[in-house]
């Protein structure tokens, strides 16, 4: 018997293209609707075209299923209903076959005319070629009716099975789902009922006296598999749309929480600490809410560490230059709008130098701490007070009048004439000097009022220390005032346009044959044009802040200089001055890398110099920095050493590879007994630690003679060459050693 | 006859004369007993040597009767049962027919056919419904009715069910004689038969079904050319349907809605079969009509439908 499969693979093709197509279409559209008005789509945006997409493939899926099982129900349908109908009119029509009365048709008409399902019936004689009745309804009268082949009348009277045979026709009318069955009478054989038996009453006989033929309205199925798709379709896409809308109130009341964060989280990206985050939503969302409240906190104590850590002189606690200067600015431009004043006092200490070299630094460093608290206890909550470098402090006072500045001035020496510093057996009396300057105007600007006040703190301490002086402009002739403000600009002039000059030094080696060595020395063209040494424009640099950009100018240079000759094939090393300030920037050993990197130069072409007394009072800073630059292959030298009551000690602990006997213990060296005894001690220390030892200020042979009997492993001084600003043929000095 | 007689005396011995009186005169009495029964035996006699019994199949009915039959002509009757093999089949109809068996009684309708075959042979059938269909009725050939007496059929519905008038039977052709007997019996117990008759099982359940309204019960008759299994569940489901009583010729047919069955019982059928035998000993012609009825039924009564009927309680 044919199945109901026709089509069915080619329809299924067409539609998988065209659901695929659809999607495709639809998804773009959707794409470009959402993506069109932000290039970056949101998370419920995406959410919800998913959403979309899955309502759109659940309906195709449910309506393509609803098609193809209503289609197969329906061959099903017509199948089985079929075949009642044919077990039905062969009853019905059972008068036909006995008595051939054609009226009794009028019964079964009647039967079929109240379902409308049946197109026709027909009644065929036991030939199959005579039809004995005939009936059809308004979907059967213009269909052209077959006849019984051969070949069907063959099959259907096969009676072998003894199982009734069905024919179904599904291609030959269109229209009609025809089923052809024969009309069977049967017998049982002989002696099957004497002697009964229900599950077997024998053999029974099977004559075909005729054939019955009906077809079913297709169409009539067809409109009412339409009818349901479109119904189910309809209900399905209703349900879906529904759901749609409840899952898209959902997403958005279930996402509300964390979109609310995007205020906050902006908040935060700008800078913002002072966020307050909703802790609401479901358990992810208040797991992210909670993770944001704790990074805020996090961030506003690291911001809270790093901003005290930038503004704050890291000894004392007090606040550093450069937030000094940003309190100064504001002074200054409040000044504009208001007639009061405020002083800047600049406070020297007198004794700094002498507890530190008596005691050492640590104590130095107890005595700054110790003269900051008494300032912040002798100054007002709103004056702002300020570590400059060393043993200077600044003070701003607020709204305060030359008197008043005055008596501030005359507090501070009091307090700190009160204070005695005691370390250990020892006890000093603390003085200072106090420059003041007045801040009542946009005259001038921050750097010149500090150099006003600095400048009144040096009358002050030429007066004879322990006092305070108040700035007066015939103090310092306006000349002098501009120089060093030009001093200020003209530094930042070379080193954002290289306006130094770098000289070098030779520094001769009397067992290191193979490698030149030279000092960099920095120079700087004066106002005159005239180059300068760095005695001239560091106290400038230093108290503009300029100094680490000096040093980072100078590594920058003399690498790039480096390079260059050692491109030439000589073996050259530097040795670069740096400053203490230095020490201060974390990012000195990045730099120094970066700066080797670039020039193509291993470490071991460089020796930094550091002074004994910078390398001392940033001990534990300076040692981890010279290690890690000692990593690369840079080695250190101490400069300097000996003039500042040097602890031995130290150069046990510092990590350094040379000492550069300070130029004092040479001068005289020849007549000076002590000179002699230092130096040849610095020199067995230095040997028994490994490192090697340079002598400075060697001036005449009879020095250089002197010396060599001590056993030094390098030189320097005019005796080998002045500083040049190009290097000098190698065999010039090392003629001069005398090898 | 007169030949079996004669076969019989030669069977008995001839005595030698003896001086011995007392055995003499007990010889006498011997020869005046047998004088004496000979004058009591029924008009012919009967002999298991004389009388072969066809079975159709080896199914109860059939070996019951030829069981009950064997039973009343003697052990030493022979009994042959037809099998499907039409070759065995034939041997036995060849072997009958060489032996000088003369009466031959065959149970069921296959072997009341074959038995045309016989020649020069008397001929008892049984268990045969519709003999007039396949010619069996013929002078050397009669039977004993299939169907148990309507007459004790009709008593024994109209004392289950008192109210029962109308009665419809359906057959195919050939059993009009039967039924208006059948009818006047039914008569007696207040009860209308009616009869009709089909062509096919089909027009069976259709003109059942058509009639079925009209009447209480329906007596379901054993027509294997008017009946099949369908039309069989067919009727039966109908009438338990509808609420009719229907008598059946089987007791497994209770098992599908019938209400009361009665089957022939099997010894009665021995019995009636020898009587014919007996009654046609000696001739080659069988004496009386067609089919001689039986005397007896055995009655079954469904109670679960005589309770949905309402006809007990």
């Amino acid at each position: 018997m044919a199945r109901p499969t026709y089509n069915i693979l080619s329809t299924l093709q067409q539609l998988r293209s065209r659901f695929f197509l659809l999607i495709r279409k639809s998804s773009a559209s959707l794409r470009q609707k959402f993506v069109k008005k932000n290039k970056r789509s949101s998370l419920i945006k995406r959410l919800l075209f998913l959403q979309y997409c899955w309502t759109a493939i659940i309906l195709m899926i449910a309506v393509s299923g609803v098609w193809l099982s209503s289609n197969y129900l329906i061959d099903e349908t017509l199948h089985h209903r079929g075949q009642e109908w044919v077990a039905e009119l062969d009853e019905l029509g059972t008068p036909i076959f006995i008595s051939r009365q054609r009226t009794r048709l009028a019964r079964i008409k009647q039967r079929i005319s109240s379902s409308p399902e049946i197109a026709y019936v027909r009644y065929f004689g036991p030939k199959g070629k005579k039809v004995l009745a005939v009936y059809k309804n308004d979907a059967g009268r213009d269909v052209d009716l077959p006849d019984l082949t051969e070949d069907e009348l063959q099959r259907l009277n096969d009676t072998r099975t003894g199982d009734k045979p069905y024919l179904v026709d599904e291609n030959s009318i269109r229209s009609v789902y025809r089923v052809t069955s024969p009309v069977w009478v049967k017998s049982i054989q002989e002696d099957g009922l004497i002697g009964f038996n229900l599950d077997n009453a024998g053999q029974e006989s099977i004559k075909v006296i005729g054939y019955i033929d009906i077809g079913l309205d297709r169409i009539r199925y067809a409109r009412s598999l339409r009818n349901v798709l479109l119904l189910g379709g309809g209900l399905i896409a209703i349900v879906l749309l529904i759901a749609t809308l409840v899952g898209r109130r959902y997403l958005h009341q279930a996402l509300a929480p964390l979109t609310r964060l995007k205020i906050p989280l902006a908040r935060l990206a700008r800078g913002e600490t002072d966020v307050e985050v909703d802790d609401a939503g479901d358990e992810e969302i208040v797991a992210i809410s909670r993770a944001i409240v704790r990074t805020v906190k996090a961030v506003k104590e690291r911001d809270a560490e790093l901003r005290n850590m930038a503004d704050h002189d890291p000894l004392t606690g007090l606040v550093n230059r450069g937030y000094f200067m940003r309190e100064m600015s504001g002074t200054i431009e409040e000044a504009k709008y208001s007639d009061a004043s405020s002083a800047l006092l600049f406070i020297d200490l007198d004794q700094f130098k002498y507890v530190n070299d008596t005691v050492g630094h640590a104590a130095g460093d107890r005595l700054l701490i110790q003269v900051a608290e008494a300032l912040n206890h002798r100054m007002r909550e709103h004056d702002v007070i300020a570590r400059f470098g060393g043993d200077e402090f600044i003070v701003l006072a607020l709204d305060a009048g030359r008197s008043d500045a005055v008596g501030i001035a005359k507090g501070i020496l009091k307090v700190l004439q009160d204070m005695r510093f005691v370390e250990g057996e020892h006890s000093f009396n603390i003085h200072c000097s106090v420059g003041i300057t007045m801040v009542d105007s946009t005259r001038y600007s921050v750097d010149e009022l500090l150099s006003q006040a600095d400048m009144a703190c040096f009358q002050a301490k030429s007066r004879g220390r322990n006092r305070y002086h108040m700035f007066e402009e015939s103090d310092h002739n306006k000349k002098s005032l501009t120089s060093d403000i030009g001093w200020s600009q003209r530094i930042r002039d070379a080193i954002n346009n290289d306006g130094f000059v770098l000289y070098f030094q030779p520094i001769v080696g009397e067992n290191d044959m193979g490698t030149e060595y030279y000092e960099v020395l920095l120079r700087i063209p004066d106002q005159n044009g005239k180059l300068v040494g760095p005695g001239a424009f560091f106290p400038a640099a230093e108290r503009f802040g300029m100094m680490v950009e000096i040093d980072y100018w100078v590594i920058r240079n003399a690498l790039r200089v480096l390079a260059e000759y050692r491109s030439q094939g000589r073996n050259i090393c530097f040795w670069i001055n740096l400053s203490g300030h230095v020490f201060e920037d974390q990012a000195l050993a990045a730099q120094v890398v970066s700066a080797l990197e670039e020039n193509k130069l291993k470490g071991n072409s460089v020796i930094f110099e550091v002074t004994e007394q910078i390398a001392v009072r940033y001990m534990d800073r300076a040692s981890s920095l010279i290690q890690s630059l000692k990593n690369v292959g840079c080695r250190f030298a101490l400069d300097d050493f000996g003039i500042g009551f040097s602890s031995y000690a130290y150069i046990k602990n510092l990590p350094i590879d040379f000492i550069k006997i300070s130029g004092s213990f040479i001068e005289d060296i020849r007549k000076d007994k002590v000179d002699q005894v230092m130096v040849r001690s610095i020199v067995q220390i230095a040997q028994a630690l490994g490192k090697k030892t340079v002598a400075e200020n060697i001036e005449g042979k009879a020095t250089m003679n002197f010396l060599k009997k001590m056993e030094i492993d390098f030189y320097q001084g005019k005796y080998f060459g002045e500083p040049l600003p190009e290097l000098p043929d190698w065999s010039i000095p090392m003629a001069m050693v005398g090898k | 006859m007169p030949a079996r007689k004669t076969q019989y005396f030669r069977q008995v011995p001839t005595l030698p004369s003896s001086r011995n009186h007392v055995a003499r005169a007990t010889l006498l009495v011997a020869l005046l007993l047998l004088a004496g029964c000979q004058s009591t035996l029924p008009k012919g006699y009967v002999s298991a040597d004389s009388v072969a019994i066809i079975v159709s199949s080896n199914t109860r009915t059939f070996s019951d009767v030829a069981k009950h039959l064997k039973k009343r002509l003697g052990e030493q009757t022979q009994v042959y049962y037809l099998t499907s093999s039409a070759a065995q089949n034939k041997r036995i109809i060849l072997l009958l027919n060489k032996s000088d068996k003369k009466q031959i009684v065959t149970i069921g309708l296959k072997a009341s056919r074959l038995s045309k075959q016989l020649k020069d042979k008397q001929i008892v059938f049984c268990q045969v419904f519709n003999y007039r269909q396949y010619g069996l009725a013929a002078p050397h050939r009669k039977g004993v009715n299939a169907v148990p007496p309507p007459d004790q059929l009709f008593r024994k519905w109209k004392r289950l069910a008192p109210k029962l008038k109308t009665v419809l039977t359906i057959t195919g052709p050939t059993h009009r004689q039967m039924l208006k007997n059948a009818r006047l019996d039914a008569r007696r117990y207040g009860i209308r038969l009616n009869h009709i008759v089909v062509g096919s099982d089909k027009e069976f359940v259709y003109v059942f079904k058509q009639n079925a309204a009209n009447y209480q019960g329906f007596w379901l008759l054993p027509d294997n050319r008017v009946l099949s299994r369908k039309a069989l569940h067919n009727v039966m489901s109908f009438s338990v349907r509808n609420g009719m009583q229907v008598m059946v010729f089987s007791p497994q047919l209770l098992q599908i809605g019938g209400l009361l069955s009665a089957t022939a019982a099997s010894d009665d059928v021995a019995e009636q079969v020898y009587r014919r035998l007996q009654d046609g000993s000696g001739t080659l012609e069988l004496p009386g009509p067609a089919v001689t009825h039986l005397t007896r039924a055995k009655f079954r009564v469904n109670d679960v439908m005589a309770r949905q009927l309402g006809l007990i309680k």
